[in-house]
């Protein structure tokens, strides 16, 4: 994944915390489509051939460890798959490809939640058949629940200030208090009462940082709970041994539909290149890595390969912001002179072909957005010239900063020499991509100029304008808005196309937005990325779902008989 | 005797503390805050703040470095910050693929660099001492990660004789499949010592054929193969074990960038993740278990040379 | 593990190294008759001279800019007009117009491997500067004072040396940060000096025992003039050939660390850094990673060829050693 794809998951929840009342028409679509729960959807054991069956094994690798297997402490992108497969929460999405599978389903919960006082308690019956997998196998409670929210607190988790909302919060933020009133729990009836309404905190639920936790194993391991796991979820970890593998099998407790595999091995240490080298040989089933660029580019001229290749958009777009509230970014010739200096296919040609240029906010895959091709440079001289007007005869020096994940330092050092020909000096200031994103939605760290990439977390143009480009948006604190565009017109029209409900209507509305943002040169559009998985022929069920990277659970074998033609097919060179 | 063993003991020791405290001086009392660095240049106060109190790092310094030694005295070298893993155990595991790399490498290294420095030694000047001081020259000066590099590009890639990479198990893979994926780097890894073996094979043999008993030898009519077999390598031998000893226990700390080319989790790419990463009591682990194995050896280098060489005075 | 992480062995480093009084024009001679070590220092000469003159060398030579990103250009190769990088991001191979070909950012290869040797020269030289004062401020104290100042010390060099010399420069560097050019050359001083601190202690305890020395206290000589006239000369030999080899161990313990991502940052070329850059492609543009590797591979066999024609020059008999 690039630079900033390990905070998307930050970046998810946070706007999910601001963005209220976009998603508020979303929202009651989806609770009131509280379907009875499913029963699974696919019968055990062979079914159609080629199609799902239950049983065997599929191995996969990757390079670096699980940062945490504990649902408080786990934050890193790649890791999701695999603590998404451990730990289950109340609520969980439904399994379908593309934008059907942004709707929530009751999971561990019996049902969808019990919304009462204006939006403000939370009201939650746990399953019945709720338990914990081995060595507990017991009955999860209520008070599991409590225990895992108000440990989040304890244990500084990355995800606590999501959860900042629940009565008692702000003082457990602060150190002060340990315990949320907030949270009752009474048997099997959970009680969250939160402070003001929001309609996405059920998403925030839906999280896997609320996954019930077993009071009496963390007790016994406080140092050691990732080596010390209880699964609630359809996988639990028979084995973990950190740079050599994590082992994961059916959790035959989870009372939710159950895993297609028995078994399931992330083999660790295992590099992308010699991963995709395994795949072709037939040695591994998949990877949790993004194909190596040398090795995309031979993968995409191979006929029987590219069809192995999972290309999706993830629908991220990437781009400079610049600082409208100081100089010399508010003026709108000098961000003019930034967007023209750019060559964008020069930039495909880092990512290996695994982008397109980008002339518009919109990532193409967006439903609704519409192709507008802004600034197709490079036209240095027109930039010279914009500068000029403005006031910046000799150019300008400023700094630029920007993450060090591959190919953060090439693409970069590019975009420097490009802005050097328009006569925009940039020092670079590279950071690690994680901390760097902190500090650049830190307003008072006034970052005038950088790289940003945003990834959508359900197919809705909102989720880029309102959250990125609206100017009453603009917070303290992880401010997404990093360009600190407060355009009264813009903002007026995003406001209105929230409210819209004729779907052509308020297409068209975005896509004046997206016409009038570029016009303005809101922030320099570099590409909108695409990403590339590599899996096994034999193994099915890898879409990409809309907020999982990969769902483990509904992974499964082709085929089960040992002759699979799976070996023969790799073995041409290339 | 006893006296000197038991100071030179002591003396050991204190290198270790010293080791450790050089370690943990490095990574505690240049930058101010270890938590800040292991947030990143970019961290906020609260992340910093909650990581401090998270990993205990309030408490003095001096009094953190003292109870780190007390500990690992006894044997606890604590957890690892990232993994939560004990750093015993995470070396315990990477320890055997080391061992693997190491225990293949050494004999591919002798077994090619004393044969070419006997041969050299015996033909000075000849065409083939010529061509193996070349040989062993680009094999001292070559940049190890960049060697295994273009053997993988040739002998990998281009002709699919090896894996890319990569450690096997031999309890999952076998023996075939453990050596198969070694294969590279035990040769990466020999050539670079091979060189000096090579270099000193030579020239310990060139000095020893010049000392006065194997010339008795020789004039005693004793055929040529016996003077090289009996006098010569068996003396010249000596100090080539001796180096032996210092490599291997060096190699057991680790080879930090043959394993990262070749992607073997061994103890050197536990050392360099944990240092990316300020993993402190994994980087004391790693680094203290380096330096156990060169002490070591160093004590049992200066203990067979006191006993082998009366010339050595014991200094009491 | 390179070989500048190579132990120099107690048992060899100990030894002291032997004493060394004859006169240069003898020591000159013999290392003129040296072919192997002549060679080498022709290259190198003619490599820091391609170093320092790479600003005019580069454009008016080659006719190219080592800091030009090709990414859209075209140049013609047998009369067909051919990407430098391709739309899959590939760029050029060896072709006429870049005799090394082209590395991912679509700059010459050649021009970057000749602006590399700027840095990896510099920066070695500098580094072994640091690591010769270190040593030899703590060698002679060591040597000459002896007593607790000696033992404190060595017991100091001892621990250093007991961790991994690359261990110990990758801590340094990711704990300094920054990856300038001034933070390498410090590291390489401060993990490389312990060496020569007991080449020098040895050196100095055997010297300080010899008639000269003796008599020259004799006749009531301070410490500063022991120091100076009679000791300091004996070191020449000795610190010489320590910096040749020293200068081979730099530069690959610098490339080493560059291509572990804590040297010298791009885009400043070196040639370590270079080789990370194009590592990730190496199996579909070899010639990113080769030909920097071969330059340091080249550089590192003539500083050792011509470390080791000096230290037979100065010590003739003396036998193969190893030295970090």
């Amino acid at each position: 994944m690039k630079g900033a794809g390990c905070t998307s998951r930050l970046r998810v929840a946070i706007r999910r915390g601001r963005a209220a009342c976009l998603s508020c028409a979303l929202l009651a679509a989806t609770l009131s489509c509280a379907a009875p729960r499913a029963t699974p959807p696919y019968p055990p054991g062979p079914t159609s051939p080629g199609g799902p069956t239950r049983g065997g094994k599929a191995i996969f690798v990757r390079e670096e460890d699980p940062d945490y297997l504990d649902p408080a402490l786990s934050y890193g992108t790649y890791t999701g798959p695999l603590s998404e497969a451990i730990f289950h929460t109340l609520l969980d999405y439904t399994d379908a490809p593309g934008i059907a599978g942004y709707k929530l389903i009751p999971d561990l919960a019996e049902s969808l939640p019990d919304v009462r006082e204006g939006g403000t308690l939370y009201c939650f019956k746990v399953r019945k058949d709720a338990r914990f997998g081995s060595p507990l196998h017991r009955h999860i409670t209520a008070a599991d629940f409590k225990y895992a929210i108000e440990r989040l607190f304890k244990v500084s988790s990355p995800g606590v200030t999501f959860y900042g909302n629940i009565v008692g919060g702000e003082r457990a933020l602060a150190g002060q208090d340990s315990v949320l009133p907030g949270v009752i729990a009474r048997g099997d009836s959970l009680y969250i009462r939160i402070r003001k309404p929001d309609p996405v905190f059920v998403h925030i639920l839906s999280m896997t940082f609320t996954s019930p936790m077993a009071r009496e194993i963390v007790d016994k391991y406080p140092n050691a709970t990732s080596q010390h796991t209880v699964a609630t979820g359809p996988f639990e970890v028979a084995e973990f041994v950190p740079r050599r593998h994590v082992l994961l099998v059916r959790n035959r407790d989870y009372c939710g539909v159950p895993a297609f595999l028995d078994t399931f091995e992330m083999r660790l240490g295992v590099t992308a290149l010699n991963g995709v080298a395994m795949i072709r040989k037939g040695l591994v089933d998949g990877g949790i890595f993004e194909v190596p660029a040398s090795e995309y580019v031979r993968l995409r001229k191979d006929p029987f390969w590219k069809q192995q290749l999972g290309v999706a958009d993830p629908l991220l777009t990437e781009y400079l912001y610049m600082n409208c509230q100081r100089p010399p970014f508010d003026d709108v010739r000098v961000r003019q002179a930034v967007c023209w200096a750019l060559d964008r296919r020069a930039l495909v040609k880092v990512y290996s072909g695994k982008a397109v240029p980008a002339g518009e906010l919109l990532p193409p895959g967006m439903p609704g957005a519409v192709k507008l091709g802004r600034y197709d440079g490079p036209d240095p001289a027109r930039s010279r010239e914009l500068l000029r007007q403005a006031g910046y005869p000799n150019g300008l020096d400023i700094k630029l900063y920007g993450w060090t994940t591959e190919p953060g330092p090439r693409e970069l050092s590019i975009i420097q020499k490009q802005l050097e020909e328009a006569g925009i000096r940039v020092k670079l200031d590279l950071g690690e991509a994680g901390p760097y994103s902190v500090v650049a939605s830190d307003t008072s760290r006034h970052l005038e100029f950088g790289i940003y990439s945003w990834s959508a977390d359900y197919p809705n143009p909102s989720n880029f304008f309102d959250v990125l480009l609206n100017g009453k948006r603009i917070t303290a604190r992880h401010n997404n808005n990093l360009s600190r565009f407060d355009d009264p017109a813009v903002n007026a029209l995003i406001e209105r196309a929230l409210v819209t409900l004729d779907d052509s209507q308020r297409t068209a509305i975005w896509q004046e937005v997206d016409r009038k943002v570029m016009d303005k040169a809101a922030v320099a559009m570099t590409i909108h990325y695409l990403d590339s998985r590599l899996y096994a022929p034999r193994l099915g069920g890898w879409y990409r779902h809309i907020t999982r990277i990969l769902k483990l659970d509904k992974l499964y074998i082709k085929s089960l008989s040992p002759a699979a033609p799976v070996a023969a097919a790799g073995k041409e060179r290339s | 005797m006893t006296a000197w063993l038991v100071r030179r003991l002591l003396w050991s020791m204190l290198v270790l503390v010293i080791v450790s405290g050089v370690t943990f001086t490095i990574f505690f009392a240049i930058p101010a805050n270890p938590a800040e660095l292991i947030a990143g240049k970019y961290a906020s106060k609260q992340t910093i703040a909650s990581i401090e109190k998270r990993l205990g790092l309030d408490q003095p310094k001096p009094v953190q470095f003292v109870r780190f030694l007390g500990r690992a005295a006894i044997g606890d070298w604590g957890f690892s910050y990232t993994s939560q893993q004990q750093v015993r155990e995470a070396i315990g595991q990477a320890f055997p693929k080391t061992l693997s790399l190491t225990f293949g490498a050494v004999v591919v290294w002798l077994l090619l660099g004393i044969p070419i420095g006997v041969i050299s030694a015996l033909k000075p000047r000849s065409l083939w001492d010529r061509l193996a001081m070349i040989f062993a020259l680009i094999g001292i000066s070559a940049p190890a990660y960049w060697l295994g590099l273009v053997f993988l590009k040739v002998f990998s890639d281009m002709l699919g004789w090896f894996p890319l990479g990569d450690y096997a198990e031999i309890a999952q893979g076998g023996w075939g499949a453990w050596a198969h994926h070694l294969a590279l780097p035990w040769v990466t890894l020999a050539l670079l010592y091979a060189g000096w073996y090579a270099r000193m094979t030579r020239a310990e043999v060139m000095h020893v054929s010049s000392m006065d008993y194997v010339r008795t030898a020789r004039a005693k009519g004793l055929s040529p193969s016996t003077v090289v077999w009996k006098h010569v390598l068996r003396n010249a031998l000596l100090p080539i074990v001796t180096m032996l000893g210092m490599d291997v226990a060096y190699l057991f700390g680790g080879a930090v960038l043959t394993e990262t080319v070749f992607g073997i989790p061994g103890i050197g790419g536990l050392a360099w993740r944990a240092i990316r990463q300020r993993d402190l009591p994994m980087v004391m682990g790693t680094v203290l278990f380096a330096a156990i194995f060169i002490v070591v050896a160093n004590l049992l280098v200066d203990i067979v040379y006191t006993f082998l060489d009366p010339r050595i005075k014991v200094e009491a | 593990m390179s070989a500048t992480a190579l132990d120099p062995g107690s048992a060899a480093a100990e030894q002291v190294v032997a004493p060394f009084r004859s006169p240069w024009r003898d020591t000159l001679r013999r290392f003129g008759q040296d072919r192997w070590a002549l060679a080498g220092l022709v290259f190198l000469l003619a490599l820091h001279l391609l170093a320092l003159g790479a600003p005019w060398f580069v454009p008016h030579v080659l006719g190219q800019d080592a800091f030009r990103q090709h990414m859209m250009d075209k140049i013609t190769v047998a009369g067909r007009p051919v990407d430098v990088v391709s739309e899959d991001g590939l760029p050029i191979g060896p072709s006429p117009g870049f005799p090394l070909g082209a590395d991912l950012s679509g700059r010459d290869v050649l021009s970057r491997v000749i602006y590399g040797a700027r840095v990896s020269l510099l920066v070695s030289l500098l580094g072994t500067a640091l690591a010769l004062a270190l040593g030899l401020v703590v060698g002679l104290i060591s040597g000459f004072y002896r007593g607790i100042a000696d033992t404190i010390l060595s017991r100091f060099v001892d621990a250093m040396m007991a961790i991994p010399i690359l261990l110990l420069a990758i801590a340094l560097a990711s704990v300094l940060r920054g990856g300038s050019v001034w933070i390498v050359i410090l590291i390489l001083g401060l993990v490389n000096w312990t060496y020569l601190a007991r080449i020098i202690r040895a050196e100095v305890l055997s010297l300080r025992e010899r008639d000269f020395v003796e008599a020259a206290r004799a006749v009531g000589a301070g410490d500063a003039a022991i120091l100076f006239r009679h000791l300091m000369p004996n070191l020449v030999g000795p610190v010489i050939v320590f910096a040749t080899l020293s200068m081979a161990g730099n530069i690959l313990l610098e490339s080493a660390l560059s291509f572990l991502g804590v040297g010298i940052q791009p885009p400043v070329p070196s040639w370590g850094n270079m080789i990370q850059e194009g590592m990730s492609f190496y199996n579909v543009a070899w010639w990113i990673t080769l030909f920097p590797g071969l330059a340091i591979l080249l550089t590192v066999v003539s500083f050792n060829l011509v470390g080791d024609g000096l230290r037979d020059a100065i010590e003739p008999g003396s036998r193969d050693r190893r030295m970090s």
